[in-house]
């Protein structure tokens, strides 16, 4: 060995002089001395439980299902890690182990990348724990990547096991369609892992290539075209969620993100595993209501859309012609504008003082004949006005008739609340609270208007622009745009026997319902497209929920609205950002780099 | 040799490691800050993020930050080699790597201060993009404030990994521009392995590569999602890579 290998200069790391001792043979260094105890017993220790370790890894992957090879490179890991610290940890490093063949130099080399490797492995091994047993946090505001309360509660009271099947073929490869295939699998598939994880082990799912596991395709009886069908079993009953109802078809391959729309659906099939039943709602014809099927934009398509979606039954009824079906839970009157019969108001009335029965009543500004002298029975008087605000923070595109409304404390409204959702409504009608409505009703108000807005009941001022606040006629805000009214059954009649469902929520199920909001523009597919950001199919949906008596779906799930908050950008905003963030910024901080060269430079 | 070490307690180990890091950290802060390297660099670096975050604002006239995020990610990619390439290769090529190992400085106080002097150097820069949400709220944008938070934590995470890597890469060689090539190559694998995934058959290897993706912990962070084990993985890369710079460095005493 020359003199130039030696290590110089490092007390602490340097090794033993490899300077033969007198005591020695000739030819032999202080390397080849015995290790001191301690060193043998780490040895001793940490060699065989090294190998040990690995042997158990290869076994346990010899004996253990297919996917469980983390133990086998968890024991692997930790084998090595054992090995290569009983290595590197000898006194003389593994140097030791390697000067007689190398120099000096590469016997420290391979010491040093012996640890780096045994730190690397142990890193790894931390990764593959972390990998298995993390934990997501969603910080977007609108909880865009978590699962809603309401679907973790129905999860947590999965009482039967539920089997998923998702139907999604796993297509890897560079084109569009199979990068759009793959994001969507991943989705579905996302979306079930958490599903799964807040079932109590009640909910598994099986992702499933339709095209790679034709039994199980057939078992299911899957078409061809059928790909993306995921299906729900529980005791025998299977419901199918169709791919169309997962993600937007119209944004399937034309480009731009498709609302996904997976929580709703899916969690529509788990109520329809447990419930069974299909919850009605009828739509009552013959007063020239809002249409369902008009193709309108004031017709209700998008929201007979939502409803279906979630797994509502909704019909039409000719209530002149027809009684009110006894499968009926809730009843809708959307914005009438002729008068009701004495028979079809007896009809309303008997179906609305049958308990667990609930009608929604959306209102314009004229009142009908027959259904006005109803609501008067139910402690509300319909008048005629329409609703102003003057103040352009309320009123939307500088139209007073137009404006923002916030909802209000109520089961309906809560997650309106909570997500800071507002409520537009357009050429709104104010619906009175009757001094003294009666002990059997309990109302409670759903959304107001703000203090600046007003109930303008003289019309033909407003029609000739002269509408102004007037205390004596018109009501001052704010007021109320929206009634939930509790109805209290007779005494005399038979009550129902409550199921388990209800007990839990605390719905008295002796009592019917009844909402009444003063616009029936506000769930209008036009208004629904103009503003996709607010609260208004929410509230529309809430309140049937809330009418049908189905607690779990009080406040339903909506897609998340995935579109990122507008900014409006003047040319002269624009030309101010691109020479203040573009240019005047960054020439700033170049400008003080000179200045402190220059004073550098000149000291 | 008589033995002279008085027994210190683990926190005097750590007082101490702390200190004389920080003697390094003042140093180098000071080589950025008195001569123009940073002013340049910062200079460059917000030049290009404000016109990519005014471009992304112009064309989509949304008020968020994702997209200049998400770039920024690209721009830290190629401009981390060139800040980190000099820092241990530059004292090589001078010779005054020996003067600090001979002095009272451990290999381990010496990468921590040149590490945290870089990444403290990137956290000022990229600090000086948060006039870019103050801009958004100026125009009567209302951004999601969540997504904005993690972003930007992603993009320090992210900047602390690439810091590390460079820094290792550095370690190696006497030349700067080896160092730099050889730790962008390794960033870029390290930001490209999640293409591959689209080509690869379903299954543990595919698992492992996506897991291997520097870029997908990132692109999460941007969106407001964030997993646990997306720190675990940044800072392992970080452990593993400032590890292996302290034992390449205290290998330069014996070569």
């Amino acid at each position: 060995m020359s003199e130039n290998d030696k290590p110089t200069g490092v007390p602490e790391s340097t090794p033993p002089s490899p300077v033969a001792s007198p005591q020695q043979a000739p030819g032999s260094t202080a390397w080849a001395r015995r290790p001191r105890e301690d060193e043998a017993l780490y040895q001793l220790l940490l060699v065989p439980f090294g190998v040990l370790i690995i042997y158990a890894g290869v076994v346990l992957w010899a004996l253990a299902p297919k996917g469980q090879g983390i133990w086998f490179f968890t024991c692997l890991g930790v084998g090595l890690l054992f090995l290569a610290t009983a290595l590197a940890t000898r006194r003389e490093g593994v140097g030791g182990l390697f000067h007689r063949t190398f120099n000096w130099s590469t016997a420290y080399g391979v010491n040093n990348w012996i640890l780096i490797l045994a730190v690397t492995g142990l890193v790894v091994i931390v990764n593959i724990i972390s990998y298995r047993h993390s934990v997501k946090s969603d910080y977007t505001q609108q909880q865009l990547f978590s699962i809603s309360p309401q679907t973790k509660s129905i999860l947590a009271g999965l009482k039967e096991t539920v089997e998923v099947t998702a139907f999604y073929p796993d297509v890897r490869g560079p084109s569009r369609d199979a990068q759009i295939l793959t994001m969507y699998r991943r989705k579905v598939k996302e979306l079930l892992d958490d599903y799964k994880r807040y079932s109590n082990g009640k909910l598994n799912f099986t992702m499933a290539d339709p095209f790679r596991d034709p039994a199980t395709a057939k078992r299911f009886s899957l078409q061809q075209n059928d790909w993306g069908a995921v299906f729900f079993e529980s005791k025998g009953r299977k419901v199918k969620v169709n791919r169309e109802k997962q993600f937007a078809p119209t944004n399937m391959w034309g480009g731009g993100a498709s609302p996904f729309k997976g929580e709703e659906v899916f969690t529509g099939a788990l109520l329809e595993l447990s419930s069974g039943s299909q919850v009605v709602v009828y739509f009552v014809e013959g007063h020239n209501e809002r249409q369902l099927d008009s193709g309108q934009p004031s017709g209700y398509n998008a929201v007979k859309a939502l409803m279906e979606r979630e797994r509502y039954t909704v019909k039409k009824l000719q209530l002149m012609r027809d009684n009110i079906p006894a499968d009926c839970s809730v009843l809708v009157i959307a914005g009438p504008t002729r008068g009701f019969a004495q028979q079809e108001i007896a009809k309303l009335k008997a179906y609305l003082d049958t308990p667990r029965k609930g009608a929604l009543i959306l209102l314009d500004s004229t009142p009908q004949p027959g259904l006005k002298d109803l609501l008067v029975q139910y402690g509300l008087e319909w008048g005629s006005n329409i609703v102003l605000e003057p103040n352009p923070e309320y009123a939307v595109m500088n139209s007073p008739v137009i404006f923002i409304a916030t909802p209000t404390s109520h089961r309906i409204s809560d997650e309106l609340l909570r997500g800071k959702l507002d409520i537009v409504l357009s050429e709104a009608t104010y619906v009175n609270k009757l001094a003294k409505p009666g002990d059997k009703f309990d109302f409670q108000s759903i959304i107001d208007t703000s203090p600046t807005a007003w109930a303008e009941f003289d019309v033909d001022a407003l029609s000739k622009g002269r509408a102004k606040l007037d205390p004596a006629t018109d009501k001052p805000g704010p007021l109320a745009m929206g009634w939930a009214v509790e109805i209290k059954q007779k005494p005399d009649q038979p009550k129902p026997e409550p199921d388990k469902k209800d007990e839990d929520k605390k719905d008295d199920p002796s009592k019917s319902r009844l909402v009444v909001i003063g616009d029936s523009d506000f769930a209008s597919d036009n208004i629904l497209m103009t503003f996709p950001g607010v609260g208004n199919r929410d509230l529309f949906m809430n309140s049937v929920a809330w009418l049908s008596f189905n607690a779990e779906q009080t406040a339903t799930i909506r897609a998340k609205d995935e579109t990122q908050p507008a900014v409006t950008i003047s040319d002269e905003n624009k030309a101010r950002v691109l020479r203040g963030v573009v240019i005047a910024y960054p020439f700033f901080v170049l400008v003080v780099g000179v200045l402190v060269w220059f004073r550098r430079s000149n000291l | 040799m008589q033995e002279t070490a008085v027994a210190r307690g683990p926190l005097d180990w750590i007082l101490d490691l702390v200190a004389k890091s920080f003697y390094v950290f003042k140093k180098e802060m000071k080589t950025y800050f008195v001569s123009p390297i940073a002013y340049i660099i910062a200079f460059c670096y917000l030049f290009i993020s404000g016109y990519m975050f005014t471009a992304h604002l112009m064309q989509t006239k949304h008020a968020t930050l994702a997209g200049f995020l998400q770039n920024n990610g690209v721009v830290l990619l190629l401009l981390v080699p060139i800040l980190t390439m000099r820092l241990l290769a530059e004292e090589r090529r001078q010779k005054t790597i020996e003067l600090l190992l001979t002095s009272p400085l451990t290999p381990t106080q010496i990468v921590l201060g040149k590490y945290f002097a870089c990444l403290g150097l990137l956290t000022a820069m990229m600090g000086m993009t948060l006039l870019y949400p103050y801009v958004l709220v100026q125009l009567g944008g209302n951004p999601d404030w969540g997504p904005v938070k993690t972003g930007y934590l992603g993009l320090w995470l992210l900047s602390a990994c690439f810091v590390a890597i460079g820094l290792f890469t550095s370690s190696l060689t006497d030349n700067q521009l080896v160092a730099a090539v050889v730790s962008f190559v390794i960033l870029l694998i390290l930001w490209i392995a999640s293409w591959s995934s689209a080509y690869l058959e379903a299954g543990t290897m595919t698992t492992v590569v996506e897991a291997l993706s520097i870029l997908m912990p990132f692109a999460d962070f941007v969106r407001g999602l964030v997993e646990s084990r997306y720190y675990i993985y940044y800072v392992s890369i970080v452990v593993v890579f400032l590890f292996a710079s302290v034992r390449m460095l205290e290998a330069s005493r014996w070569r």
